[in-house]
């Protein structure tokens, strides 16, 4: 068990073409879930070669507890990696794949060849191949490799799991299930573990801490209600949430702020405060959950905005519905048993506490 | 129109191809194989001897032992170019990048003509002035000349062979080696495998196709070397270096026997089929076995 820190930490593929990481401070606490969420090519992986140490960084520290271990050999670092490439060695069954890293030279004497077995067995039985024992790799499906990758990892009781989007492949029934084993094992085990995913739900609810990266930087760090309630930025309260919050774009006109040129939206004080010291003039970019819209009349006084249901998307109990007003659109999540046809006129309503206020120029949040 | 029409004419050149360049060679060879030539009968088509040449092939001792000289050549030699190859890849997909420039370099042996290869290789094992052939004199490692001993011969043939076709197994490893996942030795590392452990556990099951292809291509090389052992020995001394390549080719274009010599080719033709059907078979079987 141990706290990992990441102190101004970058990193260059191809001679400096790519700028995977740059300047990632990251502090992750002993014995916590950490997630690490970000698009395809935020620098996710590069982030959990770089603890594993398997690449090299080439600027920054890494410490786990207060030792440095920037230059430590992997093998020394005391991680278990799950790569969401698998990485499983192809001409070994899967019951030696998941036996390795317990019969390695450097820990050739912690282990007996029987606890070996019991611990394999066990670790086979939790994910649910323990009937693929005597397979080779290339015999099992993209799930199973996963899995077995993940078990690699499992087997050992290391100081911190680095789990590179470890059920990424798994389908969906199977990866709900196994979000909840691992987090089961982790909270059993109490050992760091940092776990990258695209999937921001997969983070909201497995995270203690996460961190939001993008374009090899980190836009927030923080636990997931935190993150989910008050997104520290436009990108930010783009990604976590499903459907995305609506951005709409207003403008302020002393006290009120006026989205889409009609509507009047009576701005809190401490956002007016912030707009004068933010110096923002007119234009103020307004988030708001779709949770949070309700649809009233649209000849009702309550309307913010109106228009016309264009889809609706129904996902069993909820719909989400995509409304039209002018140009734009607007989503809604809503129980299925009250959502109006497609083609109805609607009014919008929603409160202005449940709104979040970002400045456009930074797109950084203003409370 | 219906695009059936056109299939035909896109076969076509290829159908044409292939005809010309390979069947009917195959197909003159293979009538040629049971028909006599001599100066009493036709030349153009010969004589019609039915089976007389394979039954004559079956109890042709020198035919076997020419087989035999092909094996004897063969093995040591691919195993030879196998683990020189490796090494050879190791040390160049290890190596930093400005050293690949060596890699064309290192390629010439296979990029020159084998008869070239051949008098470089008479020349240089020359007792007399060749620069190894002295060497092994004034050592007394080999009485007179290298090529004229029937004991050193075939060794001489397999060492310029070997000189000839090892980068060409290192440049198709090497391809290899630097297309291979780096994820599989990333896992290695964190798991605290040792670098033997890494080569055998990763580098080689992955590199393993490359090795059968590699392989299979110069077993199929090696029943047709012909230019190198006729450059440096013409099959001798005695039949010392005659592999089946070589008999073939002495008994049509030296004896004039054109039925004999497409017999014999089509009697190698079928075995290096099955040798390398087998071959791939077992191959991939012992991967799997692994």
């Amino acid at each position: 068990m141990a706290k990992i820190t990441l102190q101004n930490v970058s990193k260059q593929y191809k001679g400096g073409e790519i700028q995977a990481l740059k300047q990632i401070n990251l502090e992750i606490e002993d014995g916590k879930f950490f997630c690490l969420l970000g698009p395809a090519g935020a620098g996710k992986t590069t982030t959990i070669k770089l603890i594993a140490g398997v690449e090299p960084l080439d600027s920054g520290k890494i410490f786990m507890d207060d030792q440095e271990i920037t230059d430590l050999l992997p093998n020394q670092r005391d991680v278990a990696v799950a790569f969401e490439t698998y990485a499983l060695y192809p001409q070994r069954t899967v019951r030696e794949n998941l036996a390795f890293p317990l019969r390695a030279p450097l820990r050739k004497k912690e282990w007996s060849e029987q606890q070996i077995q019991a611990r394999v067995e066990e670790v086979a039985k939790l994910l649910g191949i323990d009937d693929l024992l005597d397979r080779l790799p290339r015999q099992l499906s993209g799930g199973q490799r996963q899995r077995v990758a993940l078990g690699r990892a499992l087997v050992r009781k290391p100081k911190a799991y680095l789990f590179d989007e470890p059920i990424a492949h798994l389908d969906a029934k199977l990866r709900h299930r196994m979000r909840g084993e691992l987090r089961r094992i982790q909270l059993e085990l109490g050992i760091t573990t940092v776990y990258t995913t695209p999937d921001q739900l997969e983070a909201l609810s497995l995270a203690d801490q996460m961190a939001i990266l993008n374009e090899g930087k980190i836009e927030q760090i923080g636990t997931p209600s935190e993150i989910y309630q008050h997104p520290a930025n436009l990108f930010v309260a783009r990604f976590v949430g499903d459907p995305p919050m609506n951005i709409l774009r207003s403008e302020v006109q002393g006290e009120e702020a006026y989205l889409f040129g009609q509507t009047k939206l009576h701005l809190p004080d401490h956002i007016r405060s912030k707009l004068a010291a933010a110096d923002i003039q007119r234009d103020l970019m307004i988030g708001v959950r779709p949770r949070d819209i309700k649809l009233v009349a649209p000849s009702s006084e309550q309307a913010l905005l109106r228009g016309q249901v264009k889809y609706v998307q129904v996902l069993g109990e909820t719909s989400i519905l995509t409304i039209v007003m002018d140009s734009h659109e607007v989503r809604i999540k809503m129980n299925t048993q009250d959502a109006p046809n497609r083609g109805e006129a609607v009014g919008l309503n929603f409160a202005v506490q449940d709104c979040h206020f970002f400045d456009p120029r930074t797109e950084l949040r203003l409370d | 129109m219906s695009s059936r029409r056109y299939i035909l004419w896109w076969v076509l050149p290829a159908a044409i191809l292939f005809l010309v360049i390979i069947l009917i060679p195959f197909i003159t060879a293979l009538t040629f194989s049971f028909r006599s030539f001599s100066f009493t009968s036709s030349l153009s088509t010969g004589q019609y001897i039915g089976v007389d040449n394979y039954r004559k092939l079956v109890f042709d001792n020198d035919f076997y032992n020419s087989f035999k000289v092909t094996f004897l050549y063969l093995v040591p030699a691919i195993l030879l170019q196998g683990i020189l190859g490796l090494g050879m890849a190791l040390l160049i997909s290890g190596a930093v990048r400005r050293a690949r420039i060596l890699i064309p370099i290192m390629l010439l042996p296979t990029l020159l003509t084998p008869v070239v290869i051949g008098l470089i290789g008479v020349l240089t094992l020359n007792p007399d002035f060749g620069v190894i052939g002295q060497l092994l004199k004034k050592w007394g490692l080999v009485q007179g000349s290298v090529l004229g001993n029937a004991s050193t011969a075939l060794p001489a043939i397999i060492a310029v062979d070997t000189y000839q076709w090892t980068p060409f197994i290192a440049v198709i490893l090497t391809a290899g080696l630097l297309a291979l996942p780096k994820e599989p030795y990333e896992a290695a590392q964190v798991d605290g495998a040792n670098p033997i452990q890494t080569f055998f556990r990763v580098t080689m099951p992955l590199l393993w196709p490359y090795f059968v292809v590699a392989l299979l291509i110069r077993v199929i090389d090696a029943f047709r070397i012909f230019d190198i052992i006729w450059v440096m020995t013409r099959g001798g001394p005695g039949t010392a270096t005659e592999t089946v390549a070589v008999y073939a080719y002495r008994h049509t274009f030296r004896y004039w026997d054109f039925g004999y010599g497409s017999a014999l080719i089509m009697v190698i033709f079928v075995f290096i089929s099955i040798l390398v059907e087998y071959l791939y078979k077992a191959l991939q079987r012992w991967q799997a076995a692994q």
